[in-house]
């Protein structure tokens, strides 16, 4: 299962409310510009007339690639697979933690009907932003007499984010003592 | 369709101009001794309660930066869970989203405007002096402070632990069910 996938009770309620024909975790699927499984997945599940409560489930929840920041490369390819496989929009349910993505979406499909609009859900729930022990109301109340820095910098190690590094060469006069850090190397 | 380089992060590349030298490289990995004492693993999802006993503020350094709009992962929600004060490394508008769940932010003592600045370079510069000033803020008064303004980190904690019903409750108005 991928890491980054939707609530089981999201799942569950549009399952329970819709005839779902695929889900489609979008980033998981395309692997170097291979985009061959979400056409596997769209292909077989097409039909030649749908229902109206037909839908596709997909959720996006991993960074996409932006030139001149007019749209997202990936994104942008995903609509022109719908297009070219002639699926109707209004069978798709975009679940995604991007928010403002609806403008995007609308951007590129600009020539389209405006009626003709995929539904478009922004939200903060998945696997990962929401853990089970979240909702398990541990307690986490913090005593002062713990603290051992003021700040917490965890710049991860497994991507190459040059804001990361910027910032990290910026306030490592306050290491180790006033901002606990951890990043991994970027040379 | 458009192809691209495959971990080209074409939206995280920013280019900084004479007046803002800075080094965009780490030469080697970095991990703070408590950090490293207790297993943490780098990757940020392995962060845990044991890591936010530990501090008041959670820099947080999301998954983007110079991208056109928030995109709100666990590492945003973690400070917030945690009952922890926060500033983000992350693009603009995140507090506003943040804002229209309910959570409280922390304006009357970081400066926030920081949200709004468009501009990648001094959004990060911004964020910079804020994380400095609170570096240079004397710790007892940053005590003070947590223990003064408890029910903003309360509220925030709640939020966060009836988030999926809250989440389930706004979808299920979206799709009219």
């Amino acid at each position: 299962m991928p890491l980054l996938t939707v609530n089981e009770k999201i799942s569950n309620l549009i399952e329970e409310n819709f005839n779902v024909l695929g889900s489609i975790s979008l980033f998981d699927h395309i692997v170097d510009n291979d985009y061959h499984e979400i056409i596997d997945i769209l292909k077989n599940n097409k039909k030649d007339t749908f229902h109206p409560n037909d839908r596709f489930f997909v959720f996006h929840f991993d960074t996409d690639y932006y030139i001149n920041n007019n749209y997202g490369v990936l994104l942008n390819n995903f609509f022109n697979i719908l297009s070219e496989l002639d699926i109707p929009l209004f069978t798709i349910i975009f679940y995604t933690n991007h928010y403002g993505i609806k403008e995007e979406i609308d951007y590129i499909l600009r020539h389209e009907d405006k009626n003709n609009r995929p539904l478009v859900i922004e939200n903060l729930l998945d696997k990962v932003n929401f853990p089970d022990h979240f909702a398990e109301g541990k307690n986490v109340d913090v005593d002062l007499k713990d603290i051992e820095c003021k700040c917490l910098y965890l710049a991860g190690a497994k991507s190459q984010r040059s804001h990361r590094s910027i910032f990290f060469n910026q306030i490592k006069e306050f290491f180790p003592d006033t901002i606990m850090a951890s990043i991994g190397k970027n040379t | 369709m458009i192809h691209i380089e495959p971990f080209s992060y074409i939206n995280d590349k920013f280019v900084f101009n004479n007046k803002y030298p800075v080094s965009t490289t780490i030469d080697k990995d970095y991990i703070h001794k408590f950090l490293l004492d207790n297993r943490f693993a780098k990757h940020t999802q392995h962060a845990d309660g044991e890591i936010y006993k530990r501090i008041l503020v959670d820099i947080v350094s999301e998954s983007t930066f110079h991208y056109p709009y928030p995109h709100i992962t666990e590492k945003t929600t973690r400070p917030l869970y945690y009952k922890k004060m926060f500033i983000f490394l992350a693009p603009a508008g995140q507090l506003e989203v943040l804002k229209s769940y309910g959570f409280l932010t922390f304006d009357d003592i970081i400066d926030e405007s920081y949200d709004q600045i468009q501009d990648p370079v001094l959004r990060l510069l911004k964020v910079v002096e804020e994380v400095k000033k609170i570096c240079n803020t004397d710790i007892d008064y940053l005590k003070e402070y947590y223990q003064d303004n408890y029910e903003k980190f309360n509220n925030n904690h709640n939020i966060v632990k009836n988030l999926e019903n809250l989440e389930l409750k706004r979808i299920k108005k979206i799709l009219n069910i």
